[in-house]
């Protein structure tokens, strides 16, 4: 669907052209009509071939001119700019037994709103009242700044008129608090409820979680009876591999007579997503889509350590080449720069200085030169916490205040610490961040107590910060838009990896730039430090907003509250998922590339023909190559375990090194040294504990660019006999010393060379190497090997037994006719083709399977065979006592908690134990801490929970659930055990700051968490009648909840 | 510390070194381990005490005693009493059907046979046809016409709440007013929990298997109940009594087991409740059970 939109430039930026063409994308699916077109008659009547009546839909496109009522003008272009006309598109998904006719065209806005606005509106949200007041459903998609939140307030007017009450959820409770406080000023009648606070339950209009949401949709609370209206903020979170789930259960469980709003990102295949509605609900659900701004953006690119900001996309949406390059050649100059200053040292040791030497003074010049332009208040984007408060101390020479802002912000920071308790007042980051705040720099990240966030917010608000570094989680949520956008990286850390940012990422972040009524264009800076292609630049600037995929999953809490009701068991919540709803709608294309697939791998010619061997000859033969290949990697696996080879990995032993990952072949080199690793808490596999310096023949020069390249070997050889291929050129090798772990280790010679002492000289390398290539070259057939039974001293049997197949195997291939087969490599090369196609065969075949509800039907026998082997639940499938138990909890991993509180361990605890017990189960940041010393009875109390959670992990295991039981058991984080303790036995909060090195932020986060899950904790003690249990953990939850963690937000 | 020992928040349980006359070991008495209030229950360390159980302190320590009789049951560490005979103790997600004994505050008040008087919620009812609620006064006047004093009403256990009263509600169109149809009490305890508690019997009789004992008979098609209808709803009626007095489970198997029996018999509806034929008809009903 986006390729067709790209391919037509439709990115918002030049409607004009695009009027003319209908720009409906998946047009299999559905009779788009273009408004001058005519209808057509039988809209409903063309179902698509599958078995499921799947939703319908018709569509229009709107345009409207410029309705905004700011003063949105081009400063200098002689033509009409872009955002005078703002257009959207609007679908209407029908459920496929729909009888009626649908006009959509024929929507009239009512001529009594429910609610009315001091300004006219846009053309997008004009559509969106015509189909709330039609009581239908509603899908918005437009860019965070474009004014989504009308839709949702005209929802909420509705709701009151009508004396029904509607829900409004938003993924994070921060910005339920914010909402709150919004909608509170508009309608009075709203109340808010998230894990920590609940203000007026009874209200018309709830603000809460999805997570609150879900677990009353599972109680069957009777505030789900009278919601005629939910409203879903933020709904692409539904993409969010942890929680995306609660987005997907809760939609739903949502009773057949709800009304949805869900307010989106920009998202392609938002259509989808109707359908889907559609055919949950069966109900009509409309889809309205603008990827217009209300201001149009500038996108600059500055080159690290260059001379300035080059203007890479225009406001119009046009990408400017010449300007790309010149801002590449820079960054290129640059680069040589430091590569001469940088001259020999090592790479890694390069990059550190880079990243934080010129970096620093890079994000300091453009913060100046923003200043200097009159391009604030700017918001500079980092991915990472540190970096964020780091680049805001680097400003703190510079002061952007006058003497009256300076005045109001000390009234507002004042006013709201005050609030706090003396000790509270004087933490350091209080006290810190007051001094930048000053002189209108801040700092907003999740790291930092939750009242200096909102108060940066606040002060943002009103405009008296003029610079404010923050991270991505300052894009969601509340209308707080700055002039100017600057990221500090095209790179950003998603819990795996490094990886570029994603268009949808940036979309949302440059989402802040531009002030409606305020600045005629947003302004956004990328800054950049390495070579961007130019499609990656145009993808991620010009950001195309990524598909909305379901990341749907079992967990044992949904699946216990789902059998406990009577009747409504798991399979129902998996056959309406997004994920069965896209899968299904896949089904017929996966089975056609299928088909088209096993045809052309039978196409495919294998033998016969001129090559004289039968097709099941070549098959067979291939067939055991495979296998011998395999079973030799068992047998190199087997031999080369560190207890076996390590006494043998002496200084000057010619070993060979291949990698098998990047299928580098370096050959045969010499080990200069061996270094065990320290043992750390995350375990690695044993093979990867050692690291092997050895030297090895690389190309010359290549280490200085990244890993170095082997010296190109004739594929397969094993030994330096083909190493004369007339095109490499033996003066560009070079022997240098590379690490690598004993996987890497491919053979194991007998020789051992002289290893010269001092190998930083080439020279000295060069006569190692010389060395070995001359051992290597007395031994032309094969070189001597250590023998694994008497050499390595193994005894393992089924190494011969191994050693005596791997024999039979390569006498099988010889004696194939194949094998003198003349035509080997054709065949060979027949044979790779097919087994790609295999490959790729293989994987429709798993989309198929999760098409027809295999994967997860089976994923659900495994879970449920999980909880009938731990007794949660019976074998009729019956919600047993710890099954009930179970039911109760949903922050945290409900299985092991549950075996620890039927285990009896928690009894003869104290309750700042418990508490300190339960910390585990919530920290979710940060790696366990190896240094970390622990309170003895604190030890023995995480020791008991890791025992548990060892059984659990086990369990989990042997019912064909793939997971790792050691990672499992780690998941478990005991680095905050000690602050919850010492929090419950008194302490202040500064103090057990110290304690771990967490940020502020995170602590509260993790306090306010470990309340939560105490309640629950109550509520499951409740339900198998422990009173000493009970009282124990509201002992603990009470001595918890105290002081700065549990300090109310300042806009509720 | 020293103090904490002795807190009722922290405890151990240790296993009794002397039994008193009156408290034998329930497991030396035979294998199915059945106790009785005032009984000692052996536990091992680090036992975690639930319902029926009482944590006192004995002669060396704090001892487990029953508060209620029946049978012990384990889990993990989790020591806990399950009463042989008792009135219902509702769980969340039962199916129960109740009598509309109260009207008041916005709720019905609902005799379940359990200890106290469930409540329904007005806001917890589906209002007939499915229709969306408003939140105004006039639903509170009129909440007599959805259902009045007298009224059975199948509903399910929506939530003990922390004082210990039980909120029911009507989850989906399938609960709600029940009427035409026989009412059957039974001991609680014979109605397992199972994935089903609406049932239609293949002799065209509809059940609903309350957990709370209460059994409610009707016909599966609307209208006008035949003679030959009222005879089945009957017998179906006595074969559940049947199955109550000789304490057999009872489930959709267990109930046609006995109603076949008592029709290839020859027992007639009216001669169903004396003790010999009920005592017969079960047993013909067990032999047929073993047999298939």
């Amino acid at each position: 669907m986006s390729n067709k939109r790209d391919s037509n430039g439709l990115n918002g930026v030049n409607p004009r052209s695009v009027s003319k063409k209908p720009r409906l994308a998946d047009k299999d699916l559905s009779n788009d009509v273009h408004m001058s077109e005519k209808q057509e008659p039988a809209l409903v009547s063309s179902k698509p071939p599958s078995t499921i009546l799947m939703p319908s839909s018709i569509g229009i496109r709107v345009e409207s001119t410029g309705t905004t009522g700011s003063s949105v003008l081009p400063e200098k272009l002689g033509e009409s700019p872009p955002m005078l006309k703002t257009s959207c598109k609007h679908d209407v998904s029908l459920p496929g037994d729909y009888k009626k006719e649908y006009n959509i065209s024929a929507l009239k806005m009512p001529e009594k709103p429910a609610k009315e606005y001091p300004f006219s509106l846009d053309s997008f949200q004009r559509e969106s009242i015509k189909c709330l007041e039609r009581n239908e459903s509603v899908l918005v998609a437009a860019h965070t700044s474009a004014g989504k939140t009308v839709i949702a307030e005209y929802a909420i007017s509705i709701a009151l008129r009508d004396n029904q009450r509607v829900i409004y959820t938003s993924p994070i409770k921060a910005l339920s608090n914010q909402k709150y406080r919004e909608l509170e000023e508009e309608f009075s009648d709203v109340g808010l409820m998230t894990g920590d606070v609940t203000i007026n339950k009874n209200a018309s209009c709830l603000v809460m979680t999805t997570e609150i949401l879900r677990s009353m949709l599972y109680r069957g609370s009777e505030v789900v009876r009278e919601v005629s209206w939910v409203i879903f903020d933020e709904v692409h979170y539904m993409r969010d591999k942890e929680r995306g789930v609660v987005w997907e259960e809760s939609i739903i469980l949502v009773p057949q007579n709800v009304r949805f709003v869900f307010l989106s990102a920009t998202i392609p295949n938002a259509r989808e997503f109707s359908e889907w509605i559609a055919h949950l609900k069966n109900q009509p659900c409309h889809t309205i889509y603008t990827d217009t701004r209300p201001v149009p953006l500038e996108h600059y690119l500055h080159p690290s350590g260059g001379k300035g900001l080059h203007l890479v996309v225009n406001s119009k949406g046009q990408f400017q080449m010449d300007a790309y390059e010149a801002a590449m050649r820079e960054l290129d100059s640059t680069k040589d720069r430091e590569k001469e200053a940088a001259g020999g040292i090592k790479k890694d040791k390069r990059r550190r200085r880079k990243q934080d030497g010129p970096g620093k003074t890079d994000c300091f010049k453009v913060v100046k030169e923003i200043m200097d332009r009159q391009f604030e208040p700017v918001i500079v984007f980092s991915f990472s916490r540190k970096d964020c408060e780091a680049m805001a101390l680097q400003m703190s020479k510079l002061d952007f205040s006058s003497d009256e802002d300076r005045m109001n912000i000390a009234q507002v920071f004042e006013n709201a610490v005050a609030s706090l308790n003396e000790e509270d007042q004087d933490l350091p980051q209080i006290t810190a961040i007051f001094q930048l705040l000053e002189r209108g720099i801040g700092i907003h990240h999740s790291g930092l107590l939750p009242v200096i966030k909102e108060v940066v917010e606040l002060l943002f608000q009103e405009g008296l910060l003029k610079c404010l570094f923050a991270t991505e989680t300052f894009s969601m949520g509340l209308n707080m838009p700055a002039k100017t956008v600057v990221f500090t990286s095209i790179r950003k850390f998603d819990g795996s990896q490094f990886r570029k940012l994603a268009g949808g990422e940036y979309v949302q972040m440059s989402g802040r730039a531009g002030r409606r009524g305020i600045d005629k264009r947003g302004i956004t800076i990328l800054m950049c430090d390495e070579k961007l292609e130019p499609t990656t630049a145009r993808r991620i600037m010009s950001g195309s907003a990524e598909p909305l995929k379901s990341t749907f999953k079992l967990g044992y809490n949904m699946l216990l509250n789902l059998l406990r009701a009577e009747e409504a068991d798991p399979e129902y919540v998996i056959a309406r998922s997004l994920a069965q709803f896209q899968a299904d709608r896949a089904l017929p294309a996966n089975e056609q590339q299928l088909k088209e697939l096993e045809a052309e791998r039978d196409s495919i010619p294998l033998g016969g023909g001129d090559s004289g061997v039968e097709e099941h000859e070549v098959r067979s033969y291939f067939k055991i190559r495979d296998v011998s290949e395999k079973l030799r990697k068992e047998v190199r696996d087997a031999i080369h375990k560190p207890s076996y080879i390590l006494p043998f990995l002496q200084e000057g032993r010619v070993i060979r090194i291949r990698e098998a990952k990047e299928n580098n072949d370096f050959g045969w080199g010499a080990v200069v040294d061996c270094i065990r690793h320290a043992t750390g808490v995350t375990k690695k596999p044993d093979d990867e504990r050692y690291k092997i310096q050895v030297l090895v023949r690389c190309v010359a020069g290549s280490n200085r660019s990244g890993r170095p390249r082997p010296y190109r070997f004739a594929a397969n050889s094993s030994s330096f006999k083909s190493r004369e291929s007339p095109k490499n050129d033996i003066s560009k090798e070079e022997w240098i010393v590379c690490s690598f772990s004993i996987r890497d280790i491919d053979g194991l010679s007998a020789i051992r060379v002289v290893k010269h002492s001092d190998l930083r000289p080439v020279e000295n390398r060069a006569t190692v190497g010389r060395s070995v290539s001359e051992a290597l070259r007395r031994y032309p057939d094969s070189i001597p090997m250590l023998d694994p039974f008497s050499d390595l001293g193994i005894t393992d049997e089924n190494l011969a037994i191994l050693l005596k197949k791997v024999e039979a195997l390569e006498e099988a291939m010889i004696a194939s006719p194949v094998a003198k087969c003349s035509k080997m490599k054709m065949l060979h090369k027949q044979w790779t083709k097919r087994q790609l196609k295999n490959e790729e065969i293989k994987k429709v075949k798993h989309e198929l399977k999760v098409a027809k509800g295999i994967i997860l039907k089976d994923e659900l026998k495994r879970m449920k065979r999980v909880l009938r082997r731990l007794g949660f639940i019976n074998n009729e499938d019956i919600v047993e006592v710890k099954g009930r138990v179970a039911c109760e909890i949903n922050t945290a991993n409900e299985l092991v908690l549950t075996e620890l509180l039927l285990g009896g361990t928690l009894n003869s605890m104290d309750p700042a134990v418990v508490v300190a017990v339960c910390s585990c189960f919530v920290l979710d940041e940060g790696k366990i801490d190896e240094n970390l010393k622990l309170e003895k009875e604190l030890q023995s109390a995480f020791d008991s929970l890791k025992v548990v959670a060892t059984r659990v992990g086990t369990v989990t295991k042997e019912s064909n659930i793939p997971i790792d039981v050691d990672t499992f058991v780690e998941s478990f984080n005991p680095n905050a055990m000690r602050v919850a303790y010492w929090w419950c036995k008194g302490h202040s909060f500064s103090a057990i700051c110290e304690m771990a090195d967490l940020f502020e932020g995170s602590v509260i986060r993790c306090l306010r968490r470990l309340e939560e899950l105490l309640r629950q904790l109550v509520a499951a003690v409740k339900s198998i009648g422990n009173t000493e249990l009970e009282q124990k953990i509201e002992a603990g939850s009470s001595a918890l909840k105290r002081g700065i963690p549990f300090h109310a937000s300042l806009y509720v | 510390m020293e103090a904490h020992k002795h807190s009722s928040a922290s405890f151990t349980i240790l296993r009794p070194k002397r039994l008193s006359d009156n408290a034998e070991p329930v497991s030396r008495l035979s294998h199915v381990p059945i106790t009785s209030p005032g009984s000692v229950i052996p536990t091992e360390d680090h036992s975690v005490r639930a319902r029926g159980t009482l944590l006192s302190c004995g002669e060396s320590g704090n001892v487990l005693t029953a508060t209620r009789a029946g049978v012990i049951s384990r889990v993990n560490k989790l020591v806990m009493v399950m009463p042989l005979r008792s009135r219902y103790i509702p769980e969340t997600g039962d199916v129960v059907v109740g009598r509309v004994v109260e009207i008041a505050n916005k709720r019905y008040k609902m005799d379940v046979n359990a200890t106290k008087h469930a409540f329904l919620l007005l806001t917890a009812i589906n209002l007939p046809g499915g229709v969306h609620r408003r939140r105004n006064q006039e639903d509170e006047l009129n909440m007599r016409q959805y259902f009045k004093e007298g009224d059975l009403v199948s509903a399910e256990v929506q939530e003990r709440r922390k004082d210990g009263s039980v909120a029911l509600h009507t989850r989906s169109l399938r609960y709600g007013k029940l009427s035409a149809g026989q009412l059957v009490t039974v001991q609680s305890e014979l109605v397992k929990r199972a994935k089903k508690h609406f049932h239609e019997l293949p002799c065209g009789v509809h059940t609903i298997l309350g957990n709370n004992g209460f059994i409610f008979l009707s016909q599966t098609r609307k209208g006008a109940i035949s003679l030959e209808m009222r005879r089945r709803i009957a017998r179906v009626a006595n074969s559940i009594l049947a199955l109550d007095s000789e304490f057999i489970a009872i489930g959709p198997d267990t109930i046609m087991d006995v109603y076949q029996t008592s029709l290839a018999n020859g027992v007639e509806v009216k001669d169903m409740c004396t003790p010999d034929v009920v005592k017969s008809i079960c047993v013909g009903a067990r032999s047929m059970r073993e047999a298939a």
